[in-house]
């Protein structure tokens, strides 16, 4: 009986997400192998996966199989609807639905990183260490499957499988770490593990109980239990004034979405801080260096909540709802609202990252690392040229996940406007041919970059080009060259671009750098003005398209 | 007022196509104001891709929609401003309590009643402390019913309500508030499968199918000329040569004739090709709708 049950569910995993498992599995080494082609005729460029690029890509190859392993159809549409609730009806015990997807996603997982791991990036793991890493990944696909079955409401399951892999990851590094003490020590990693997995495979198995009644942890109404009786009231919320209807759309959109990023950053934030509770956490010469791998992470995570921005909720299926589609606003102010929230949000997550980093160096007195960065920083381009480039670098930071997170939502919208079915091929083939163009020139480009340069010297380009594009985008966006509707965020937009420009020119000048560096900062300013920019031009124009099909 | 600023809703020869399926075709459509416009069809006959139309949420392929004299796809902002909108399937923010959303909803509108609001929320028995998620489906429907009716809207359009509302709710509520509206000299655009709703509040009907009017009439006409006229005649009738008559049944020499047409002048015609009249009776509009539904071969076919 149990081997029939097995197969069922086995093949309910792989039919369903056949497609999805082949493209994680098959296509990524493919990719990789095309990649390590490309490289090759690349001079004095070696294809190296064992960076941590390589490990990122692999990281997120592994999560995403870990999703496609949960019991949820890809190919629903939606990971809220794609739960295929008749399995909830198989003739099978409780700990076997709970089982078979967790051993099935951990032994495949498993087994495709370790060979990533040993072909890809040529890294050698003995035994112990390749049977830790499996037990990570089993302890992820526990709380992975706990969260698929609808243990906790949709909005928390995110946050809490957010927490569950940090400690996770925090604990496979302690317990592989070469030092015996490093960060929670080998024998706190090694315990960890083990909870991790024992513990997310008991809610996952407590998860399927629940799901079988239909049931789902409330956990406001337990939290309302707690602080209040049956028998009271319920308090009145009180009432934000809402002068406009463009307020009123502000203060929706920061509701549902804007306080996401923000929370996100808290948590991940609040792990360094624990740390430094810990002597022996405090005083690793790592710290400070490694609290700055928080910005890393805002900057992977936040060019996402882009296309997050656009669902009706940003836990469900992507789209733009007919309540949203309904309010009384023109497209431009939908789509400003959209684009102010992901101002707002961005600015403060990275306010928040800031301050951890900056609480993290000042508390652990232990900056050698950072202070040697700065001490050669500063020997390169002086303390003012330092405090510029620091300054610019936050600058390009927040505009450019702010712009990478506006393009992922042009690019969902685009996704939403489009007609899938007719055009589908005709974009995927125009997006892999100018992948490819792309690819080319900049080889082209890398190999005849010192000739190039020389011709770029000799025609200024590096004050003249900044100049042109800057001119052009201010004068696109004041009237009366203005072709999107009237608002008042478009005149601020042309006088911030008009001040970046004169700022980066008298930059330019002033900073007596070779012309190298000189144009490499024109490139970056031309380049984050024009990322900055897209988003103005194309988010208006897709809400309308995904408004008015 | 010329005729044209009479009509809250002016479509003519609007066509739609979702790839090779015509959802709309060569539609046509007036809503005068201060009438309650009903419009019925099968499932999938093209009532909610008109009503989005209206809306703005599809731009027109072919032909032209204009509301209140404006293009809503050019002008959201100042259409959707004067349309109070139940969808079959209302998405609200769950979130919300009722006295946030309505707060929410209030911002929108510059003639938002907020008395009118809370007497709303009262007849439909709500309390605003309430979240929406905590909401039963039914409850959700009656939220919405109020807040699309509190800015006291130039037109109400309401998609499908019945199927979130319970039998005395419809009855109650939304009858109550359709004759607000209609009493105030505004307009109401129902599309509901209910038809004994629909033949109840309605002034003029809209029967779609397959994309297509089949008869655009007011209701005391629609109720008035359908008629099923039993008959026997020896041979073939060539019943869709005879007018008005949209559908026929033939049984062991007895013919079942639906027809929307002036009764005595089709009976007296019939006797003349030699028919002998059993029965006339006229149709209540379920059976008009049914009767109409299952004519797949006369398009066109109307008096």
């Amino acid at each position: 009986m149990y081997a029939s049950a097995i197969r069922a569910l086995v093949g309910e995993i792989f039919g369903k997400n056949r497609a999805a498992i082949v493209g994680a599995a098959a296509v990524t080494p493919a990719a990789w192998m095309i990649a390590k082609a490309y490289l090759r005729h690349v001079p004095g460029i070696e294809p190296n996966f064992a960076t941590p690029l390589g490990f990122l890509l692999l990281v997120v190859i592994a999560m995403q199989l870990g999703s496609v392993f949960a019991y949820v159809d890809l190919t629903a549409g939606g990971s809220g609807s794609g739960f295929p609730r008749h399995i909830l009806l198989l003739p099978a015990p409780t700990w076997l639905l709970a089982l078979v997807p967790i051993i099935a996603g951990s032994l495949f997982i498993a087994a495709f990183v370790l060979l990533w791991l040993r072909f890809v990036s040529g890294v050698q793991l003995d035994w112990t260490q390749q049977l830790a890493l499996t037990v990570a990944i089993t302890a992820v696909m526990c709380w992975i499957q706990a969260m698929s079955w609808e243990l906790l409401p949709r909005s928390m399951r995110i946050v809490a499988l957010l927490v569950v892999v940090i400690a996770t990851i925090v604990s496979v590094i302690s317990a592989l770490a070469n030092e015996p003490d490093f960060l929670l020590g080998r024998r706190a990693g090694q315990i960890g593990l083990v909870l991790t997995s024992s513990g997310g495979y008991g809610f996952a198995y407590l998860a399927v109980i629940r799901a079988r009644r239909s049931e789902t942890l409330a956990l406001n109404a337990s939290l309302k239990r707690l602080f209040f009786s049956p028998g009271q009231p319920l308090h009145a919320v009180p009432l934000p004034t809402l002068s406009t209807a463009v307020a009123a759309q502000n203060w929706f959109e920061w509701r549902v979405y804007g306080r996401i990023l923000p929370l996100f950053m808290t948590i991940i934030g609040a792990f360094p801080l624990a740390s430094l509770a810990f002597d022996g956490m405090r005083r690793a010469p790592s710290i400070a260096l490694s609290t700055m791998l928080l910005l890393v992470f805002y900057l992977m995570v936040s060019p996402m909540m882009g296309a997050a921005y656009i669902s009706k909720d940003w836990t469900r299926r992507v789209q733009m709802g007919t309540f949203a589609a309904t309010r009384p606003l023109s497209d431009s102010e939908l789509a400003f609202a959209k684009l102010r929230l992901a101002i707002k949000s961005y600015a403060l997550s990275l306010l928040i990252v800031c301050a951890v980093i900056v609480v993290i160096i000042l508390a652990s007195r232990n900056n050698v690392a950072l202070l040697a960065l700065w001490s050669r920083l500063t020997q390169r381009l002086g303390t003012t040229g330092s405090y510029l480039s620091l300054m610019l670098l936050f600058a390009a930071i927040t505009a450019a996940s702010w712009a990478a997170s506006a393009l992922f939502m042009s690019l969902q919208l685009f996704y939403e406007a489009v007609d899938r079915k007719k055009h589908g091929w005709k974009i995927s083939l125009a997006m892999i041919t100018l992948f490819g163009l792309l690819l080319i020139l900049a080889r082209r480009a890398y190999v005849a970059r010192d000739s190039a340069l020389q011709w770029l010297h000799a025609a200024r380009a590096e004050v003249i080009i900044p100049v042109i594009v800057l001119t052009g985008i201010a004068l696109y966006l004041l009237p009366p060259f203005r072709r999107v509707a009237a608002l008042s965020t478009l005149r601020a937009l042309a006088v911030g671009f008009l001040t970046v420009t004169v700022l980066g020119l008298i930059g330019l000048s002033q900073l007596r750098l070779p012309f190298g560096y000189r144009w490499a900062l024109s490139s970056g300013l031309v380049s984050l003005a024009l990322v900055t920019f897209m988003p103005f031009l194309l988010v208006p124009i897709l809400v309308r398209m995904s408004r008015h099909r | 007022m010329n005729s044209t600023d009479n009509n809250v809703v002016d479509i003519r020869h609007l066509t739609r196509r979702f790839n090779d399926k015509a959802a709309l075709q060569d539609v046509t459509v007036r809503i005068p104001r201060g009438q309650v416009f009903g419009i019925v069809g099968e499932n999938g006959a093209g009532k909610t891709t008109l009503i989005k139309h209206i809306l703005g949420l599809y731009r027109a392929q072919h032909g032209s929609v204009s509301v209140f004299g404006m293009d809503p796809v050019k002008h959201p902002k100042e259409v959707l401003s004067r349309i109070g909108y139940l969808s079959e399937q209302p998405d609200f923010p769950e979130w919300m309590t009722i006295a946030q959303f309505m707060n929410y909803m209030a911002a929108f509108y510059p003639n938002w009643d907020r008395q009118y609001a809370a007497q709303l929320l009262e007849m439909a028995s709500l309390d605003a402390r309430k979240k929406i998620r905590e909401l039963s489906k039914g409850q959700q429907a009656r939220v919405g019913l109020c807040a699309a009716q509190a800015h006291r809207p130039e037109l109400l359009v309401l998609d499908e309500p019945s199927s979130g509302l319970d039998p005395v709710a419809r009855r109650e509520i939304l009858a109550a508030v359709i004759r607000t509206v209609v009493h105030e000299g505004r307009s109401v655009l129902l599309s509901s499968h209910l038809l004994e709703e629909v033949e109840r509040v309605c002034d003029h009907l809209l029967f779609f199918s397959n994309g297509e009017v089949l008869l655009s009439d007011s209701m005391e006409a629609v109720l008035d000329r359908h008629y099923q006229i039993t008959l026997r005649r020896p041979g073939q009738l060539e019943w869709q040569a005879l007018p008005g008559v949209f559908n026929a049944v033939a049984d062991n020499g007895e013919w079942q004739l639906f027809c929307f047409a002036d009764i005595d002048q089709l009976t007296g015609l019939l006797q003349l090709q030699g028919a002998q009249i059993l029965d006339t009776r006229r149709l209540s509009l379920n059976e008009a709708f049914l009767a109409r539904s299952s004519q797949r071969h006369t398009p066109g076919r109307i008096a």
